[in-house]
């Protein structure tokens, strides 16, 4: 389990983080025009803590995101990519999808595709 | 090609933009299974929203939170949607690749009940191809190139992903059509 004490969400505009034992909750809109420089930072402590606490599964709650700038889809990707390491200890990453929102809609099967084997999309209500 | 060393000019008025199309402007347009009807393009224009930008500004955030409260009022939730996700990566596009000196150009437009996006800017010819392109690329098959796009941003590239155009094809359904007249290059968001 995470520990939410320890994992400070940064301070993004239009953005809510929340972090619970499970994972990670967003909500807003992202348009910083630059999110790797705080999310994506964000996401990897999340995804070192989520190694070093040797969780099987890692969820990680989108629905309530209503807009992506094209830079933050690729945070996303970076973290497919993080599981996705062939060696080493590794946990599968859940994304929880409201699939009437385009952008989820659209982006998570493809890059669930890119890292099939340890990224499940689960369709929330 | 015509030498812009100051500040670009705004784009003409938009109202005879069917006739400012000359056959001269080389064009990027959609297939002809989705090209928009001739109804739409000689139809007369509304600029709904005109706004103008440095080249190198960071207008983004708080230009996509002002369309997307002036849109929910003016146009209905599925084409604001649309309209959001065009204006923010067309102009994230001309922001990032305009010369510098020349202004970025913003444009919402509305045509018989259809809102378009348009960003214009001033670039160097290496761009324009490059854009011509991916342009082309979009058009042939838009899911393709979504997806082609995810996997360079997965493998890191060399050159910078244009996720966005192919989003903005494939996510929402819009066609995008490349004017250029000189260094001025237009990218215009269409509904199909």
């Amino acid at each position: 389990m995470l520990n939410p004490a320890s994992l400070a969400p940064p301070d993004v505009t239009s953005v809510n983080i929340s972090v619970s034992a499970e994972g990670v909750t967003l909500s807003g809109s992202i348009t910083t025009k630059e999110p790797d420089r705080s999310l994506g930072r964000f996401f990897r402590t999340v995804h070192e803590a989520a190694l070093q606490n040797r969780l099987d599964e890692l969820r990680v709650d989108v629905r309530g995101l209503s807009f992506v700038n094209s830079s933050a889809i690729r945070l996303f990707i970076d973290w497919a990519i993080w599981v996705s390491q062939p060696t080493g200890p590794r946990y599968r990453l859940r994304f929880v999808r409201n699939p009437n929102v385009t952008w989820q809609r659209v982006s998570f099967p493809a890059i669930a595709q890119l890292a099939a084997a340890h990224v499940v999309i689960e369709d929330g209500a | 090609m015509a030498h812009n060393p100051t500040r670009a000019s705004l784009p003409a008025r938009p109202t005879p933009r069917p006739t400012q199309q000359s056959q001269q402007l080389p064009r990027v347009q959609p297939p002809s299974s989705t090209r928009t009807s001739q109804e739409w393009r000689t139809a007369k224009e509304e600029v709904l929203v005109r706004l103008m930008f440095t080249p190198g500004s960071s207008p983004l955030e708080t230009t996509h939170t002002f369309l997307n409260a002036y849109l929910a009022e003016r146009v209905a939730p599925a084409a604001a949607q649309r309209v959001c996700l065009a204006a923010y990566e067309l102009l994230a596009n001309a922001t990032n690749y305009a010369t510098l000196g020349s202004d970025v150009v913003l444009e919402i437009v509305e045509r018989i009940g259809k809102v378009s996006v348009r960003a214009s800017n001033n670039t160097i010819p290496a761009r324009v191809a490059m854009l011509r392109q991916q342009l082309e690329k979009i058009q042939a098959n838009a899911e393709e190139t979504f997806v082609s796009e995810l996997k360079r941003s997965m493998t890191g590239g060399v050159s910078r992903p244009m996720l966005g155009l192919a989003r903005i094809a494939h996510e929402v359904g819009l066609a995008l059509e490349l004017e250029t007249s000189g260094e001025r290059v237009t990218v215009t968001a269409v509904p199909r």
